[in-house]
């Protein structure tokens, strides 16, 4: 016989640990008190009046990753990621001020950081100044796979380019494959417009108010453009565009909304698939077909069967790079542990990892053995 | 049960645990012990330390100074367990397996696996695979919990019905006693029955008597095929029937599980299942082997349920097609919810041929206290879940439900059953455990206990 204290209702964390299975974090400390498990825990003796300190509750519960494994696989979903960012927000420490400002201020910061990052060995910590160099550098892999000849007029609506900040202002290469490979798809590609952020690393830091402006900036140029088929090449932006949908306050109706959740499109979906060539470009290559935390179902296995299709031995992997957003500024010895158990995953003789979204890009760019590459899979398209 | 406040660690003990326990290997700040204090019994009690020991030598010493010192020790797994076996009632320190997650040894010649406590059984079991073996033993929580806390419960699961608990699989073990002393148990072999069978007093003991290092495990031949019938019958009585008649076709199937009318009733609700409509109860059986006896098996278990009186029936071969077959087994829990807001869950065990009785027996308490109580489970091994559904907020359902639960308690005694099949005694129902055991062997197993811990320190006030 149980006692009362084993009853179980919806909504609420039951201790029953599926999360353990996918927090990267735990998987790499193997230490409980930094599992999803342990938050939960921490939240709900707080709400029930426990004795704990809430500054001390904060620090420690506030070391997420924002990979949002927890929430996908929790029977009783709880969103444990969105209560931490709800907890940091009401206290937001200077840590997730100074990540905010610098993903707010991405025109002017990013390339300032990743020069200083090239030439001021010692300002910043290690992992910190590597992943600085790894956003400088604008490209890693060689230009070899011809995608398939679209059928003219795949999709008939207008489409528009959302390329994340890092494709903006610093892996600048991305932007001119990601439009030549649309135009092949769509036909009528517009202009990109000043796109603000995404906005996912300002909620995630806790920074609420700042996400909501941005969100709002975004909404209103998609809106001025006529309301385009958005379209999306990082896999964590495409999770912060999604994101919008919860939002009560920046839709003019309800269809608008809907609109805006429809149109969202990973540039994946809309790419031919390449044509068999007779001696495939990427023969004799091993590759690591990377699917990020926050990547859609199916990105991962349409890139090994493109990179399979070039010839390439895949080993699909979808471990967490340990980027972290603002977990990188308060505790960057952990995000590096996370980072070094993808590698520990990572077999010897691998020519190259390829992934689909811009932070896994610069985290695993700066965290990889000398002689693996990293790359987004854009990099890889021929844009002739 | 109150128990007395803990006396706060002394400034000398923290000392030593610092010693021992460098850097990230000892917590004592409370918001950092506060999980540790916990598991999925949803009871908690706050330790006074935490250690995560990454070398037997730490753990020999940690029990040597806690003996001395009468501290109570806790070992921890991954905490899985409903019965609040994890629990530091008593403060003390909790010991936390997770560092100690290696395995050491896949032997496809001995077919034994050697591994350190903290080692995933699912990655055990998967590892185990990629040699072409199979760790049996398969819990429900297998992809989350670890080898020792299954260890320490003898965890079930949905392949005990023909391979057997975790018991079974289990030839030896390396343990740390209080005081420091080391024993191994068992040997490498698949038979030994030198003395006493102290490995088997070992599994399940809930961690009362030693800490386990690490432990060496059977592993047999992977079955290369297997294959799974979904039958949906007309009523309880035609159902059990065909259970029956597979056995004594000389199958033994590696699941058999049962769902009851008010389980199809709400998984109806979020499922359909066609043609299925009518059904009053539902089995789910799966055989493995070579392919060529899978498929044979398959058919037989196809023709039993039909001339049992199946209304329709739903078959996969090989694990792609056998997801679907085992979806709405998979539903049950989220399911259940539309009945009520909560749930309180038992684990009782009855024989297998007194399980029609003891469902019929429940549906008629689920009656008269006016809750609904699903039944399904292992079938099998007469391991039937049974769920009393009701509404926290109404405080005569939480009295109808404690009563429930004492007549189903009185009733699976009386049909010469167990409390718990699988999910151990641990804190919440050590209350009730003599009710089953008796005084005379309750004081026998205690004196056992403290033989191995003198000092009544390792997760005391638990289990017996």
């Amino acid at each position: 016989m149980e006692s009362f204290a084993s009853d179980i209702h919806r909504g609420e964390c039951v201790m029953c640990g599926k999360c353990l299975e996918v927090c990267p974090l735990f998987q790499a400390t193997d230490n409980e008190e930094l599992s999803p498990r342990a938050k939960a825990d921490l939240l709900q003796a707080m709400a029930g009046g426990g004795d704990l300190s809430e500054a001390a509750v904060r620090r420690l519960a506030g070391i997420c990753l924002g990979c949002q494994r927890c929430r996908d696989v929790c029977p009783q979903n709880v969103d444990v990621p969105r209560q931490l960012q709800a907890l940091k927000a009401e206290h937001p420490g200077w840590r997730n001020w100074v990540w905010g400002r610098l993903v707010d201020n991405a025109p002017r910061l990013y390339p300032l950081l990743a020069a200083w990052g090239r030439r001021a060995p010692g300002v910043a910590p290690a992992s910190r100044r590597e992943l600085l160099r790894s956003l400088g550098r604008s490209r890693s892999l060689p230009d070899q796979v011809e995608t398939g000849k679209a059928r003219e007029g795949l999709v008939q609506e207008a489409c528009v380019l959302f390329p994340g900040c890092a494709a903006r202002f610093a892996k600048t290469g991305w932007l001119g494959t990601a439009e030549a490979v649309l135009k092949q798809a769509a036909d009528t590609v517009l202009a990109t417009p000043d796109w603000a952020c995404c906005g996912f690393t300002l909620g995630q830091a806790g920074l609420p108010e700042e996400q909501h402006r941005l969100q709002a900036e975004n909404v209103r140029l998609w809106r001025e453009a006529g309301r385009p088929r958005l379209v999306v090449f990082c896999a964590t932006c495409l999770a912060g565009l999604q994101a919008y949908g919860a939002l009560d306050d920046v839709w003019q109706n309800a269809a608008e909304r809907d609109a805006w959740l429809t149109c969202l499109t990973p540039l994946w979906r809309l790419i031919p698939e390449p044509e068999p060539v007779p001696v495939p470009p990427l023969a004799g290559s091993k590759m690591v077909a990377h699917s990020p935390c926050h990547s859609e179902v199916g990105e991962g296995q349409w890139l090994a069967a493109v990179l399979r299709s070039q010839g390439t031995e895949v080993l699909s992997l979808d471990q967490c790079c340990g980027l972290g957003g603002s977990m990188q500024l308060e505790h960057p010895e952990l995000c590096t542990r996370v980072g070094q158990a993808f590698w520990d995953r990572v077999p010897s003789q691998i020519d190259a990892v390829v992934t689909g979204c811009a932070g896994c890009v610069v985290q695993l760019g700066a965290t990889a053995p000398a002689d693996i590459q990293v790359g987004h899979w854009l990099e890889l398209l021929t844009t002739q | 049960m109150s128990l007395p406040h803990p006396t706060p660690l002394s400034r000398a003990h923290k000392r030593f645990l610092r010693s021992l326990f460098p850097a990230e290997g000892l917590l004592l700040a409370p918001e950092a012990m506060h999980v540790y204090g916990i598991d999925a019994s949803r009871s908690h009690a706050m330790p006074q330390a935490v250690v995560r020991p990454s070398s037997v030598e730490q753990v020999q010493r940690l029990l040597a100074w806690a003996d001395a010192e009468t501290i109570p020790v806790y070992t921890r797994g991954r905490a899985t367990n409903v019965v609040g076996g994890c629990v530091p009632e008593r403060g003390g320190v909790v010991v936390s397996t997770l560092h100690l997650n290696r395995i050491l040894e896949i032997d496809a010649h001995d077919f034994v696996a050697v591994v350190q406590p903290g080692v995933i059984t699912g990655e055990l079991q998967k590892q185990a695979r990629a040699k072409g073996l199979l760790y049996a033993p398969d819990p429900a929580s297998a992809a989350v919990s670890s080898i020792g806390g299954n260890v320490a419960t003898n965890a079930g699961g949905m392949r005990a019905v023909k391979y057997g608990v975790t018991r079974d699989a289990v030839l030896g073990l390396e343990a740390v006693l209080p005081g420091g002393r080391i024993i191994r148990t068992g040997t490498r072999t698949h038979k030994d029955v030198a003395g006493l069978d102290l490995t088997s007093l070992l599994v399940g003991s809930e961690g009362t008597l030693g800490v386990v290092t690490r432990a060496w495990l059977k592993l047999l031949p992977a079955p290369p095929q297997t294959a799974s019938v979904l039958a949906f019958f007309p009523g309880l009585e035609t159902a059990l029937e065909a259970a029956q008649a597979v056995f004594m076709a000389g199958m033994l199937p590696v699941a058999l599980e049962f769902l009851d009318r008010d389980v199809l009733g709400c998984i109806r609700q979020i499922a359909s299942l066609p043609k299925a409509e009518t059904a009053a109860a539902a089995l789910l059986i799966q055989v493995d082997g070579v392919s060529a006896c899978v498929a044979a098996q398959k058919e037989a278990v196809e023709t039993i349920c039909t001339q049992a009186g199946a209304i329709t029936l739903y078959t996969g071969l090989g694990s792609q097609e056998e997801q679907r077959v085992w979806q709405a087994r998979r539903l049950i829990n989220q399911a259940s919810f539309r009945i009520a807001p909560h749930k309180f869950s038992q684990d009782v065990t009855v024989p297998r041929g007194r399980v029609g009785r003891y469902i019929q027996g429940v549906k008629q308490i689920a009656a008269e206290e006016g809750v609904t109580i699903l039944t399904f489970g292992h079938l099998g091994d007469g391991n039937i879940h049974t769920n009393i559904m009701y509404d926290k907020s109404r405080q005569s359902q939480r009295q109808a439900v404690g009563r429930a639960s004492r007549r189903i308690l009185r009733f699976v005694l009386e049909l010469e059953g167990s409390l718990s099949g699988e999910h151990g005694i641990g804190r919440n129902r050590r209350a009730f455990v003599h009710e089953q055991i008796g005084r005379e062997q309750q004081s026998l197993m205690r004196r056992v206990k403290h033989v191995f811990d003198p000092n009544a320190i390792l997760n005391p006030d638990k289990g017996y």
